[in-house]
């Protein structure tokens, strides 16, 4: 008989995480290397041709640099666009911007630093944005390190686990909790990591600003205030204290014997979803649930044709996807798919080795047509779906329109969108419900789990953008842009 | 033994990368980037259409999941991520 094993998926997660963590690092040394290796190139004098300041509309309206200057190299006269190699344009550098156009007027001469073994390759402002790649590199390294402690737990966590696992007495094993105990711990871990995560997210967004600004050595570079970055250690300080007590408040929902978090899911099954063990909740003990036919699948050893052509198919079509993206946005460089391309292959690893458990809901003969069942069954559910998604696809065609044509939502249409689109999500609830009761009384099967969920969803978002284009028309009508 | 309760499933996976190509589409449409948004859009198509081909070679599951419930919370989440990205794009345009 074979031991049971712990699940690997959470060392998977970590190992997902470290590659993450350490592929953002590659990615930036690599970029920083490359910069600064254009402090070393030649320098030739060249003259401005072009040079403007160009407002670019939209949703993230920023100033950017159109320069265009040329050059003389070994007899070529060469001509480029490139300000530098962090920013080609210096597209939202503010500042840099608005100083580098005034500095560099048509017709003015410039240093040109030209790569000796591309010459058509060349930018005016040589170098790198040492900030922004050390910023992204210490974020690489933070996922990392996370990572590294995480496994490394779990790693001292595992012989403890597999021996309560292999333990002849596991079913039979019981502890005694209290669920106050453990709706207390969940509760405070949950509500420390809103509050210690928000606390995170304002004081680094705060303090980071400056890192987002460009080289503080370039004319008309943003100077951090004085207390700036000390605002962002006191807000990362307040917030690990925040989760720290969040976790310190966790461990009373702990199971004693593997130290796994026990939420309110076990009322339910009344057992430690870590180590099996029977918990006894306040004296009295869970009823046993009915045992399932569901074998619990093994981890993948080997190689299954089958599955290997599943899971490669099923992750070639994000990683291209993300490949696309890549190339509509030059500034970010290829590093990011690169990323993408790791991250969705490790996951496609993941998914190949650890098959899920079937849900219980999850018919075994799915598909297959059932004798005698008549196919018209089917089609009220789709109607249904049909029904839920018209107010969203509405909406959704005006809003893509707006979008093509790069305009915004006036006053009157924000009014409409704000009456119209909850009335229309009211209407939509009550013809379903009218159908979902028809349907009930007529003994018709019932509609699949993602019919009423969407309808939940919809009532999600739908509140959330009612509430939100509500505030744009307060905003408009209070005078502000 | 790997359960799917507490980990990312293929379907879950499958409707970030829906919500993403809805989130995508937006960006692309307000860049004007006619092709790159076909492209896009008709790989999230493919993907979906790769889900259905191996679904019915192996009764309607694809990795252990219906094939029905990719589709299911794929559209929904494809449309989210239209919705948001384009109120986005429609309120800060």
């Amino acid at each position: 008989m074979n031991a049971k094993q712990p699940s690997p998926a959470i060392k998977l997660v970590y190992v997902v995480g470290l590659l993450f963590g350490i592929g953002i690092i590659w990615w930036q040394a690599t970029q920083l290397q490359r910069e600064k290796a254009s402090l070393q190139w030649p320098v030739v004098t060249g003259k401005i041709l072009a040079s403007e300041l160009v407002y670019v509309p939209g949703r993230s309206s920023h100033y950017r640099a159109d320069i265009t200057y040329n050059y003389l190299v070994n007899g070529t006269r060469n001509t480029s666009h490139q300000i530098s190699l962090w920013s080609s344009d210096l597209s939202s550098y503010g500042g840099i911007t608005r100083a580098f156009v005034a500095n560099h007027t048509n017709g003015s001469p410039v240093n040109v630093y030209y790569d000796p073994e591309h010459p058509e390759a060349a930018v005016l402002i040589p170098g790198a944005d040492e900030k922004m790649d050390w910023l992204l590199m210490g974020m690489g390294g933070f996922c990392a390190l996370t990572s590294i402690g995480g496994l490394i737990a779990r790693l001292r966590k595992e012989p403890r686990l597999r021996a309560l696992l292999s333990d002849p007495a596991a079913e039979t094993r019981t502890i005694a909790m209290h669920k106050a105990d453990i709706i207390r711990g969940s509760n405070a871990l949950g509500v420390s990591i809103l509050l210690g995560g928000f606390t995170f997210v304002l004081s680094a967004a705060y303090s980071a600003i400056p890192y987002f600004s460009g080289p503080s050595n370039l004319p008309g570079a943003m100077v951090p205030a004085p207390g700036q970055w000390l605002a962002g250690v006191v807000g990362a300080i307040v917030a690990f204290f925040i989760v720290r007590y969040g976790i310190r408040q966790a461990h009373r929902a702990e199971c004693p014997l593997c130290g796994n978090f026990t939420n309110k899911a076990a009322f339910k099954t009344g057992r430690c979803e870590g180590c099996g063990t029977r918990i006894i909740f306040d004296g009295v003990p869970v009823p046993a649930a009915p045992p399932t036919d569901t074998p619990r699948p093994e981890v993948i050893r080997g190689f299954q044709k089958d599955r290997f052509i599943d899971v490669a198919g099923f992750m070639a079509f994000p990683i291209l996807f993300a490949c696309l993206c890549n190339a509509a946005e030059t500034r970010t460089g290829p590093g990011l798919a690169v990323l993408m391309t790791i991250l969705f292959s490790v996951m496609g690893g993941v998914f190949y080795f650890c098959p899920q458990t079937m849900d219980d809901k999850t018919p075994a003969t799915a598909g297959m047509a059932k004798a005698g069942e008549p196919e018209e069954k089917t089609q009220p559910h789709w109607l249904d779906f049909g029904i839920i998604l018209t107010p969203p696809v509405i909406l959704l065609s005006y809003l893509l329109y707006l979008v093509w044509f790069n305009q915004a939502l006036d006053t009157r249409s924000l009014v409409a969108i704000v009456i119209g689109f909850p009335l229309g999500l009211v209407a939509i609830t009550y013809i379903c419900k009218y159908r979902f009761i028809r349907d009930e009384k007529a003994k018709a099967p019932k509609p699949p789990a993602y019919v009423p969920l969407t309808l939940i969803a919809l009532w999600l978002g739908g509140t959330l953008i009612t509430v939100l284009f509500l505030a744009c028309l307060a905003f408009k009508l209070m005078g502000h842009k | 033994m790997a359960n799917s309760r507490n980990q990312l499933s293929p379907p879950v996976f499958q409707c970030f990368f829906s919500l993403g190509a809805g989130a995508a589409a937006v960006w692309l449409l307000y860049r004007h980037q006619v092709w790159l948004l076909a492209a896009t859009q008709a790989i999230w198509l493919l993907s979906l259409a790769f889900i259905h081909v191996r679904a019915k070679k192996n009764r309607g599951l694809f990795l252990e999941a219906d094939a029905a419930t990719y589709f299911g919370f794929c559209l929904p989440f494809y449309l989210m991520g239209l919705l948001l990205a384009a109120c986005a794009g429609t309120i800060f345009a």
